[in-house]
């Protein structure tokens, strides 16, 4: 590889990573609930990143690879901090009142507070394949495991979600499609 | 927006039963169901997720990377000692 090229793939390198960063930030603020604390683990994922440039290849997914430094190191961790950082009912929770302004609506804080309780597995399952734009493959690649495991933890994770919040999207919606069809046949039974 | 309780039990009840009834019916893949209430999670997923992502990229970060870039030009050889420094300065 010549000097100029290689000064062009960091060049790249650095492009393609400052586009990934505001969707890397809202994947750890939604994994930690806590925007200091993903913001110090985007600031690691970063400085880790760029050491290991050299072993990302070109062409290859750099979306995917971030996610993937910023997820070990969240539970590495994790695993140092112990239930610190494991506890999402107790911790987590009592974080949210922190930053209450960085949230527009009660809804979001709801769904921030339902999306912290669920376990640390079918949360990134959700949010990686339900909002980070990964297809189920990917996000399989991303946390180590079978695409089967999660597609099950999204299904379970939905289902938690939608227990925790009961049904009241379709009044912040509007009656709209469907949502408008089971609230009429609600009142029906 | 509020509602009488009344109406949210209601609709949670009824909802709830419903939503069991249709797992109960052998759904298989229920991550794809394109049914209201999926749509209705997911819809508030992606909206809380947007509210963070359009915050932008905090200036801490744009800061670090034009820290990283300089310091591995001027230390292009030191290897490992590039972070350190970065870091010490952030």
């Amino acid at each position: 590889m010549t000097e100029e090229s290689q000064a062009e793939v960091d060049r790249n390198f650095k492009r393609d990573m400052l586009a990934a960063l505001p969707n890397l930030r809202a994947f750890a603020v939604s994994l930690t609930g806590r925007h200091h604390m993903a913001d110090d683990l985007v600031q690691d994922t970063i400085m880790k990143a760029w050491a290991k440039q050299n072993h990302f290849e070109p062409g290859t997914n750099m979306k995917a690879w971030l996610f993937t430094i910023l997820r070990n190191e969240f539970y590495s961790q994790m695993r140092k901090r112990g239930r610190e950082v494991g506890d999402p009912d107790g911790v987590f929770t009592a974080q949210m009142a922190v930053h209450p302004q960085q949230y527009g609506s009660m809804d979001l804080q709801d769904f921030k507070k339902a999306l912290e309780q669920l376990p640390s597995d079918q949360r990134e399952a959700i949010i990686l394949v339900g909002a980070s734009g990964f297809a189920y493959e990917e996000a399989a690649e991303i946390c180590g495991c079978a695409v089967g495991t999660i597609k099950s933890r999204i299904n379970r994770a939905r289902n938690r979600l939608q227990e925790i919040l009961g049904v009241s999207g379709e009044g912040d919606y509007g009656p709209e499609g469907n949502d408008a069809a089971v609230t009429k046949r609600a009142f029906a039974v | 927006m509020t509602y009488a309780p009344f109406y949210w039990q209601v609709v949670h009840k009824a909802q709830k039963s419903m939503n069991n009834h249709r797992d109960m019916s052998g759904r298989q893949d229920g991550a794809n169901a394109p049914d209201g209430l999926h749509h209705t999670i997911s819809a508030r997923l992606r909206q809380f997720y947007n509210s963070v992502q359009e915050e932008g990229i905090p200036d801490r970060f744009l800061q670090l990377l034009e820290k990283l870039d300089e310091a591995e030009k001027r230390a292009s050889g030191e290897g490992g000692h590039v972070q350190a420094s970065v870091r010490d300065q952030a």
